[in-house]
């Protein structure tokens, strides 16, 4: 992992956390999409032989060609796109809505 | 008498220069409707090309789905992969992103790209994939596809 790498994850952290970038679904499960002008990043979770949580990187450019790729198992990285990742998976699946919703309706009861 | 010949040769000449004009006013017209005519095949010919691409294009996204239906994500990679390359010769058609959108364009041009990356782990990583998302997307490029093939056959391209 270059320098460069570690910039493009730490403004990726940065843009998703102040909500700035919208990262989407896509074909494939545990994987999620943002779509730029430039190209697009893919963030995917995998796992190795069952146990091992991984995240994977992939950058495409803007004729949707995969240029690099970026396998993340070691710290400090692994741990902040593991929480980038579920920040992502949070916001996708609306979980904070959905648990806010329930608090709503219990406080009502 | 000398001067008769001399104003013979005089009218002989002016008439000369009077044919000549006009033989090089006709010559100019046959070249401009030649030119003309040059380039109305020319671009005859580039639309039938390219409704003959677009054709092409449009069959291999028929072959897509059905390898995709059959699980045979290897075949299914391979087109979508010339699918690609058509697409983005497609992208230099001016009337093309015109009709098509440049950002609609460019999100099926991502689109691809996902999917390709997928497909490619699903054939060496036997990664789960979901058909029905790739499918909507060369619906999509169908929808484009026609849209230009319509525009080209039937109102012979955007002015």
């Amino acid at each position: 992992m270059t320098s460069k790498h570690e910039k493009l994850i730490d403004d990726l952290i940065t843009k998703t956390e102040s909500g700035d970038v919208r990262w989407g679904p896509t074909d494939a499960e545990d994987q999620f999409v943002l779509k730029l002008k430039s190209g697009a990043i893919l963030l995917e979770k995998t796992q190795i032989l069952f146990v091992n949580e991984n995240f994977v990187i992939t950058i495409l450019n803007n004729e949707g060609v995969a240029i690099d790729r970026i396998s993340l198992l070691a710290e400090p990285y692994r741990s902040k796109v593991a929480q980038l990742f579920n920040v992502i998976d949070r916001r996708i699946s609306r979980i904070d809505e959905q648990i806010d919703e329930i608090i709503g309706e219990l406080e009502t009861l | 008498m000398s001067e008769i010949v001399s104003a013979v040769g005089s009218m002989a000449s002016f008439f000369g220069l009077i044919i000549a004009i006009l033989q090089i006013k006709s010559v100019k017209e046959i070249t401009i409707a030649t030119q003309h005519a040059i380039a109305e095949t020319k671009a005859h010919l580039i639309t039938n090309i390219s409704i003959s691409e677009l054709a092409k294009a449009v069959k291999l996204i028929d072959e897509i789905q059905t390898y995709l239906g059959l699980g045979k994500y290897d075949a299914a990679y391979m087109r979508l992969k010339d699918l690609r390359i058509l697409l983005v010769q497609f992208g230099g058609n001016s009337q093309f992103l015109q009709i098509s959108g440049r950002e609609n364009y460019e999100d099926l041009l991502q689109n691809i790209g996902i999917h390709l990356v997928n497909l490619y782990d699903a054939v060496f990583k036997a990664k789960v994939i979901r058909i029905a998302i790739m499918n909507h997307t060369l619906e999509n490029a169908i929808g484009m596809l026609v849209a230009f093939e319509n525009e080209l056959k039937f109102n012979g391209g955007v002015k």
